[in-house]
């Protein structure tokens, strides 16, 4: 009663008053938005609006990570990915670290924050910078340059400026580079947080752009733009070779910072054993390793959030297996017959080779249509294990931790994978589960017992029990309750807990590890002659010394690029590699193949042998991709034809020079 | 009463002096009388008066009156709100009974701020009474104001109880303001989205009209809709007109007991009518035919069902139960029974007068289960005491309480009625042998199970409002005609949402063993609350003044005003899942959580203020010359310092040319005829608040290490300092016209309403460089345009006296400038622009899309696919092999050989529509009254969207509508031999969805001209009839008064026979049901007074 009164007075002096605006003065606000004051003033807010900035940094998760050495979520088909890396085009984002700069230098001048605390956040600011335009140069070019807000000019004389144009690549180049090499000057060695840029993640950074655009200058010519274009007329996407040699010096440099004296080293360097060095690698990815990790993204956000690597994991070994979501991805032969095999237990040194199928030897052969090509005559000619896991118990340990294979011990069982068998009769079936009795039932589980006859199913097991949930090649992408199983016998287990099936998987990603400074100045001095050979020989080895190999290999680029793909399996790296080096497979050019000349994803066919009343394997190598009327998804070819730079969408807009147009377009 | 203190002095003035003049006269009689009104009731302050004369008197408390006249002389006798009588004074004792009327030109019809006689309004404004709005018996009050209020639009879209999904629009404005009680009560509140298929923690804002919804229309005196200019006075947001409502007051008599109550049963307006079981799987076999696949139903098992066999065997030597479950008896009762309950008292005296009323209404589903309920109470009163002479001081209340219950998971509520319809009739409800255990049907939702909250869970909505209002009437002594009034309000509001969604196990029907586990949304229980709380606090100050000067009227009104709303919302959920064998669920309080399952809690709050000062000034000259200027200088405090105040004027003019001498000579038949017009402007208050304060929202996080994650906040545009309210101009030119006395009658009304500077982001081309989204800023504009018709007319004929009125509105809207569409280059070509553009196109108009019906049918297969019109765009890759016997030739507007959505015309289309119309007819003969209301719409279309669920097999039953289609005349026929027989019918034939694919082939295409049905409809809303018993033979038990009455709502309904099995009027799309269908109700009541 008191407060209506209260107003009624009001109200009635009001009428008196002229104005009453007082009414409407401190007012809550909006309370579901944050003051810029409160932001921009504390050292808090300083933190809050960095956590943005750092969320904004482009490819740091797992969502999209090397799927190029994979096959897609259930399916024959690539990944939903292109064959390039991930570009950046985010001035939103770029004015968020332009606005976060200026508020850092006014809490240093009001002493909020004192010069070295602003210090650090200015360098954090600038390595994030940097990043995201190390993230446009590689794809873009280079691209206009904008380290203020520009927001501020709208509407005003000065609109001009609101155009920005492009800086030639190299100009960007080197500004990306030197913009982490200042960062690196502010930054502390070490943060007190350890997700948080130092300055040997920034070193590191700078050692990765520099040998990117050492490569570029240096593999330019495998790729080269049509010289016509507008776009490499005026330099904005062209780089050549006299540039390189003074970007590996800059890598070397880089690199030289964060491997000499700053304490940064591999994790479980030179193992006792096999076991060791596998249980090593496994563990490396279950929780973040600082001294190893310079910078990367922890998934333990103390919320039940997950790294997304719980769709690595085959559907068979999900939480619950009830799911008709995505199924895992799978990893495809090509990479599995990278890894090397170790001689013998002890003496461990390097046996490199493919996985053998055939009696002949001959591994360069595979088959296009396996359901068709394959028959029962031609089983003689393959290789009879006795074991399904005997072809991988001497594989590199990087394999064995990262790679879940036919037979591996997983989640307190074993991982069954097959898909086909040799009948009682010797009559042969490959993707049994595949075929339909017509009813819209399929007739065959995964030893072709009938599905109407569960006496029969018991008596044919030929390996695992009887519990078909674990098999992979369940009726390929769906079986026929709707639930996706993984359809290949490899899928990746880097990031996925080995121990038990859980819906939130929270193991940390490294965007850069100190095995990458390694090999970055190993590739740098390879390729340039510049710098130390036999420390970069050190590092190339020190990689696989930890992966428990015990002899070292030559400094080649035959090696170093070996090691790109199998240290880095699923870390987004060997596509990185391939991009930079200009070097995806292009069936139109001869120079350019780091990739090999397959141009075909491959997999492995695990079948059982049960004929003459005996048990043995057989693995095919196959086109995943049997018939298209009759499965889903494409052949998938590794080729990559196109231009190494993307087109910028709103140019026009932007009033800037698109890539790839010639100058009337 | 004031106007009786007034009257009774100002009469016994006159008396003193008219007593000396009237012993001068011979052959005076004094006469006595009573006056009452239809009730009997005694009506206090009536004025009787000699004709021609200043002789007059005013009745008592009891009704009664004394006046020496000459004999013979007419005496008038008035009373405001009744129809005013002349007698002969020809007898000692005279009893007149007045009959209320609310069309009387000197009625008192509410306004802004303030009463005014009907005669001299300028405004277009409808005062309806309590009675009219009661003669609707349903509990939400928008539905009761349906065809009742020309220029109202209004569709009930559901009779889900207490869903209130009654849309209210005013003349296609949107929903206008609710005053009640002098100050503004509907407010923007914020609840857990409805929306099918959210988030189940998502919010939405929505205006609450619950003061007008949740009304009881015993407790109402009236309620007043300004619909032009005259509204504008209620400031910001009064833009879409506004709903006064006014309480019943205290009066000065005898204390008065009324109670009433009604009780009705309620059906589903459209009556279920589908195949039988056996006749069902016939059809659906011969479905099968026509696409080439597989009978479903095994002939075995067909003649199982026609013979009642207990059992059937299939092919393979299984043996079947024969269970027929028919889903829809299930789940349906014969009715839903519902009761509304209404005591109220009042009576008071010159010092004190009072008014309390109680009311209880209880709505049922028509659906069997404890899922769904609608409760209220509500309690009203005010307390009226003369402080001082010249001071009144009015206390008013209001207390609601009601509580709703529905289903735990909105998307299970949006679908029950599918599930309902496709469940398998061939399992029982419970398996075989376990009553306790639901069985497991499609989509794994058996909806009996879905009906049970102990299995499912629940929603249940507790609302408590309460307002308070006191008012203080000071009349000034020192200047007649002056006053002041001072008024305050506070209202506050409660409500708590408690949701429960239950995981639960379905179980197979012939073995009871669990047969689905849910995976995803389902897997796990969650229980949340949410509790709103909302104030609003309110001040007022006004002098009034009202006088005249001879032939010169003048009143004037100078107000300031305050108010103050604040919102705050607290919400909590637990979950219990997905492992079950981990988490015991047991009471449904938060606290029950374990300290390990998953929780999520969200909470807000906000303030809004608003201040106002208000200016009104009328004068009339003779009552002819009609003139009203009015202004207010309004404040908000969405805006920055500077740009929170502006001024919006109105004026309005009246000529009532039939005061004109001359007028008045030619055509003395017309009592009266005004033109009026009023023209005003307001604003609409638009954007967030504080937008012109810099604020950042959350974007991204980042986890700085391992287990403490940081909350990103990002400002991705800049504060907007250029953004207000839109600029709102409304006018209206109107004429009323009323005949021989009010015989006949009527208005007309032309509107128009312009919005300047609705917010729009400005067109201009900006790099990416710029880096943030343009503040928006007031550029578009749209007007809406329409005509409003009333036609009345009324008489007695001996005992016999009636009314009738039909009122009719049309309304439409369009843009008259769109920033994004300064230059129509955004459209690929002149059909895109004609198919997507809005600029200058009347809204609505486009809504419904069809196909033109050459009028050619195929009648054969073979025909089909040598038709030279590629059906190929429309049925995606089946072309013209996916037409069917019976199917429609299309025709191919634009000549290109093939029928793509370029071949449709747009018309009309399903919403709320922009033509309805009202009728009622309302009279009483001795002791018999009744009334009959119509409403109807029309330029609105239906599409059976998805009859291909209902048609084409793709539920377990077949409306009987269907079998008007073509088939094979002959059961078991091949229709793909060219000799069997067909038999033509209006449907194309009907196939099973599985051939075609998918609900969007042609055939089953909402636009296809068979699937696209004009809904103009008319509707018995309303069928009362009363009778009035007489008071002598109830006077022993101490009642004064007694009326029963029966009442029928949606009795009849009068549109295409297409619609015969769709309702017209509601969301209701032949979608097996789809909505909640509104009711059919058969009630019947009572009315005491003691």
């Amino acid at each position: 009663m008191k407060k209506i009164f209260a107003f009624i007075l009001i109200a009635g002096l009001s009428l008196g008053i002229t104005s009453c605006d007082k009414f409407f003065d401190n007012m809550e606000g909006d309370l579901n938005k944050v003051a810029a004051e409160d932001l921009l003033n504390t050292e808090n807010g300083l933190l809050s609006l960095l956590a943005n900035l750092y969320s904004n940094l482009p490819g740091l998760s797992l969502s999209d990570n090397d799927k190029y050495q994979m096959f897609g979520a259930g399916a024959r088909d690539l990944p939903s990915y292109g064959n390039t890396v991930s570009g950046f085009w985010n001035y939103t984002a770029v004015r968020a670290v332009n606005v976060f700069l200026e508020a850092v230098e006014n809490c240093r001048a009001n002493g909020i924050l004192d010069d070295n605390a602003a210090d650090h956040y200015k360098g954090e600011a600038l390595f994030i910078r940097a990043y995201y335009y190390f993230a446009s140069v590689r794809i873009y070019g280079g691209v206009p340059i904008v380290t203020e807000p520009l927001d501020k000019y709208y509407g005003t004389e000065e609109e001009d400026k609101l155009y920005v144009p492009r800086s030639t690549e190299k100009d960007t180049w080197d500004w990306v580079i030197d913009q982490f090499e200042q960062a690196a000057e502010l930054l502390p060695e070490k943060q007190t947080q350890e997700m948080r840029a130092n300055k040997y993640s920034a070193y590191a950074l700078e050692a990765r752009a520099a040998l990117w655009a050492a490569s570029v200058s240096n593999y330019w010519q495998r790729a080269a733009l049509n010289p016509s274009y507008e776009a490499v007329q005026k330099k904005l996407s062209y780089m050549e070779k006299s540039y390189a040699s003074a970007y590996y010096q800059k890598a070397i440099d880089a690199a030289s910072k964060v491997i000499d004296g700053s304490g940064y080293k591999l994790y479980g360097s030179n193992p006792a054993d096999i076991q060791t060095a596998k249980s090593n690698l496994t563990n490396l990815f279950r929780t973040w390793q600082g001294e190893e990790g310079l910078f990367g993204r922890s998934y333990k956000t103390g919320a039940d959030d997950t790294n997304g690597s719980q769709n690595w994991v085959p559907n068979q070994w999900a939480s619950g297996y009830t799911g008709t979501g995505a199924a895992g991805y799978a990893v495809t032969l090509n990479l599995a017959d990278e890894y090397d095999y170790y001689s013998d237990e002890t003496s461990r040194t390097r046996k490199p080779g493919k996985i053998q199928t055939l009696v002949n030897g001959n591994e360069d052969e595979y088959l296009n249509d396996p359901e068709v090509e394959f028959t029962a005559d031609k089983v003689a000619s393959y290789k009879h294990y006795n074991t399904v896991d005997e072809p991988f118990q001497l594989k590199d340990a990087r394999f064995q931790a990262w790679v879940l294979y036919p037979g591996a011990e997983f989640r307190g069982g074993i991982h069954y994978a097959q898909g086909g068998m040799v009948k009682p009769d010797g009559t042969v079936e490959v993707y049994p589960n595949a075929k339909s009795n017509g009813d819209g039932n399929y007739s065959y589980y995964v030893k072709g017992a009938n599905s109407k006859d569960a006496a029969q199913k018991d008596t044919i097991w030929a390996y695992g029990g009887k519990n078909i949930n674990n098999s992979s090649f369940m009726g390929l992408t769906t079986d026929k309750n709707g639930n996706n199983r993984n359809a290949y016998c490899f899928t990746p287990r880097k990031y996925v807990d080995p121990n038990s099936s859980s819906a939130v998987e929270q193991s940390p990603y490294y965007d850069i590890r100190y095995a990458e400074v390694l090999l970055t100045y190993a590739e740098a001095v390879c390729e340039s002659g510049l710098g130390d050979k036999s420390k970069a020989k050190q590092c190339l080895n020190e990689i696989r010394h930890r992966a428990g190999f015990k002899d070292d290999v030559d400094l080649t680029l035959d090696n170093i690029l070996h090691e790109w793909k199998v240290e880095f399996a699923f870390e987004n790296k060997w596509t990185n590699v391939l991009y930079r080096r200009r070097g995806f497979y292009n069936p139109n050019s001869e120079n350019n193949q780091e990739e090999g000349t397959l141009g075909k994803k491959l997999t492995l066919i695990p079948m059982a042998d049960i004929s003459g009343g005996k048990e043995s394997y057989i693995f095919l190598r196959a086109l995943p991709v049997v018939s298209m009327s009759k499965y889903w998804g494409s052949n998938p070819t590794l080729s990559y034809t196109g231009n190494y730079y993307s087109q910028i969408g709103n140019y026009k807009k932007d009033k800037i020079v698109d890539n790839n147009r010639l100058p009337e377009e | 009463m004031r106007q009786t203190n007034l009257l009774k002095r100002a009469v016994s003035l006159a008396l003193g002096f008219f007593l000396g003049a009237s012993a001068l006269l011979a052959q005076n009689i004094t006469v006595t009388g009573t006056v009452t009104d239809a009730m009997k009731e005694p009506i206090i302050g009536a004025s009787v008066l000699q004709q021609g004369t200043t002789n007059g008197t005013a009745t008592d408390i009891d009704g009664k009156f004394t006046l020496s006249v000459p004999k013979g002389a007419n005496l008038e006798i008035s009373s405001i709100g009744f129809e005013t009588r002349t007698l002969k004074a020809d007898a000692a004792e005279i009893n007149v009974i007045l009959r209320e009327d609310s069309e009387l030109l000197n009625e008192t019809v509410v306004v802004g701020y303030g009463v005014q006689k009907r005669e001299s309004l300028t405004g277009a404004i409808t005062q309806i009474r309590s009675e009219d709005i009661a003669a609707t018996k349903t509990a939400d009050g928008v539905a009761a104001l349906q065809g009742k209020i020309p220029g109202l639009l209004i569709t009930q879209n559901s009779g889900k109880p207490g869903a209130f999904a009654s849309e209210i629009n005013l003349r296609g404005f949107g929903t206008p303001m609710v005053v009640v009680d002098g100050v503004v009560r509907s407010t923007t509140r914020t609840r857990k989205s409805t929306t099918w298929n959210q988030d189940p923690n998502a919010l939405e804002s929505y205006t609450d009209l619950s003061v007008l919804q949740e009304l009881n229309p015993e407790d109402i005196e009236s309620i007043s809709v300004l619909k032009d200019a005259s509204a504008t006075i209620y400031g910001l947001g009064a833009q879409n007109g506004v709903i006064l409502i006014t309480t019943k007051k205290g009066q000065v008599k005898k204390p008065s007991v009324n109670f009433s109550a009604n009780l009705s049963f309620a059906q589903p307006v459209v009556p279920r009518q589908v195949e039988s079981w056996t006749s069902f799987m016939k059809w659906e076999n011969a479905m099968s035919d026509v696409g080439k696949l597989g009978h479903r139903w095994a002939d075995a098992q067909i003649a199982a069902y026609e013979n009642g066999d207990p059992t059937w065997t299939d092919a393979e030597g299984k043996v079947h139960d024969t269970v027929y479950t028919d889903w829809y008896d299930e789940v349906y009762r014969k009715a839903a029974f519902n009761q509304q309950y209404n005591v109220s008292i009042m009576g008071g005296n010159d010092q004190v007068n009072y008014y309390f009323g109680g009311s209880y209404a209880d709505d049922n589903p028509i659906l069997k289960g404890n899922a769904y309920g609608y409760k209220r109470y509500g309690f009203n009163g005010n307390v009226s005491v003369k402080l001082l002479p010249e001071l009144t001081m009015r206390y008013t209340t209001n207390f609601r309480q009601s509580s709703n219950l529905g289903m735990g998971d909105f998307d299970l509520d949006w679908n029950i009625f599918y599930y309902i319809y496709q469940s398998d009739p061939t399992v029982g409800v419970h398996p075989k042998n376990n009553p306790a255990h639901y069985t497991d049907v499609e989509e794994h939702l058996n909806p009996v199970a879905l009906l049970d909250p102990e299995t499912t869970g629940f929603t249940k909505t507790d609302r408590k409002d309460f307002s308070n209002t006191v008012d203080f009437t000071y009349e000034a002594p020192f200047l007649k005609g002056l006053k002041f009034q001072a008024t305050g309000a506070y209202d506050f509001g409660r409500s708590k949402q408690r949701t429960l969604v239950k995981s639960f196990i379905l179980y197979s029907y012939m073995d009871d063993l669990p047969a689905y586990t849910w995976s995803n949304a389902r897997n796990e229980t969650e229980y949340a609350e949410m509790w709103n709380d909302n104030a609003r606090i309110y001040g007022r100050v006004q002098a009034l003044f009202d006088r005249q000067f001879g032939r010169h009227n003048v009143s004037a009104m100078l107000g300031a005003e305050l108010t103050s709303i604040t919102n705050a919302m607290i919400g909590a959920s637990r979950y219990y899942g997905p492992d079950k064998e981990q988490f015991l669920y047991t009471h449904d309080v938060i606290n029950k959580g374990l300290l390990d399952s998953r929780s999520s809690n969200q909470g807000t709050r906000s303030t809004s203020r608003t201040a106002g000062y208000i200016g009104r000034i009328n004068y009339n000259y003779m009552g002819k010359y009609l003139v009203e200027v009015m202004g207010r200088y309004d404040g908000n405090y969405m805006f920055q310092k500077g740009k929170r105040w502006s001024l919006f004027p109105s004026y309005s003019l009246g000529w009532r040319i039939s005061e004109e001498k001359f007028f008045k000579s030619i055509l003395p038949a017309v009592n009266n005829l005004k033109f009026r017009w009023s023209d005003g402007y307001t604003g609409s208050p638009q954007g967030s608040a504080y937008a012109y304060i810099n604020g950042y929202d959350t974007s991204g996080s980042w986890v700085f290490s391992d287990g403490k994650t940081t909350t990103g906040y990002a400002n991705n545009s800049v504060a907007n300092t250029v953004l207000t309210w839109a600029k709102v101009r409304m006018m209206d030119f109107g004429v009323d016209w009323e005949i021989w006395q009010g015989k006949f009658g009527g208005t007309f009304d032309w509107f128009k309403r312009e919005m300047i500077g609705t917010a729009a982001t400005r067109s201009v081309s900006l790099p990416d460089f710029y880096a943030v989204s343009i503040p928006q800023e007031n550029l578009n504009r749209s007007e809406t345009q329409g005509l409003e018709l009333t036609l009345y007319h009324r008489n007695s004929i001996g005992n016999f006296s009636y009314r009738i009125q039909g009122t009719a509105t049309f309304s439409r809207n369009r843009a008259t400038y769109i920033e994004s569409e300064k230059t129509n280059t955004n459209y690929g070509s002149q059909m895109d622009y004609w198919k997507s553009g809005s600029l200058y196109r009347w809204n609505g108009a486009f809504g419904g899309s069809t196909y033109h019906w050459t009028g050619e049918r195929f009648t054969s297969i073979d025909q089909a696919s040598s038709s030279q019109i590629l059906y190929s765009a429309l049925s995606s890759s089946e072309g013209n092999r996916a037409l069917i016997v019976g199917q429609y030739q299309i025709e191919d507007r634009n000549g290109n050989g093939y029928i793509d959505t370029d071949d449709v015309y747009y018309t009309w289309g399903s919403g709320n529509p922009p033509l309805q119309f009202g009728l009622t007819f309302s009279g009483s003969y001795k002791n018999f009254d009744f009334s009959l209301l119509f409403n109807g719409a029309s330029l609105k279309w239906k599409g059976y969207g998805l009859s291909a669920y209902a048609g084409y097999g793709f539920l377990n039953y077949l409306p009987s509508q269907y079998t008007d289609a073509y088939h094979v005349t002959n059961y078991g026929d091949d229709p793909w031999d060219p000799a069997t027989q067909w038999t033509e019918g209006f449907w194309p034939a009907l196939v099973r969805l599985s051939q075609v694919g998918s609900y969007n082939a042609p055939m089953y295409g909402a636009n296809q001209p068979y699937n696209f049905v004009d809904a103009t409809y008319l509707r018995l809303k309303t069928l009362e009839l009363g009778y009035r018993v007489s008071p002598n033979f109830l006077k022993k038990a101490g009642i004064k008064s007694a009326r029963i009455f029966f009442n029928g709502g949606n009795l009849l309904t009068i549109c295409s026979k297409y619609l015969k099995y769709v309702d017209p009027e509601s969301n209701d799309s032949g979608r097996a049901g789809g909505e909640f269908q509104i009711n059919k109700t058969y009630s019947f009541g009572f009315n005491l007074n003691f």
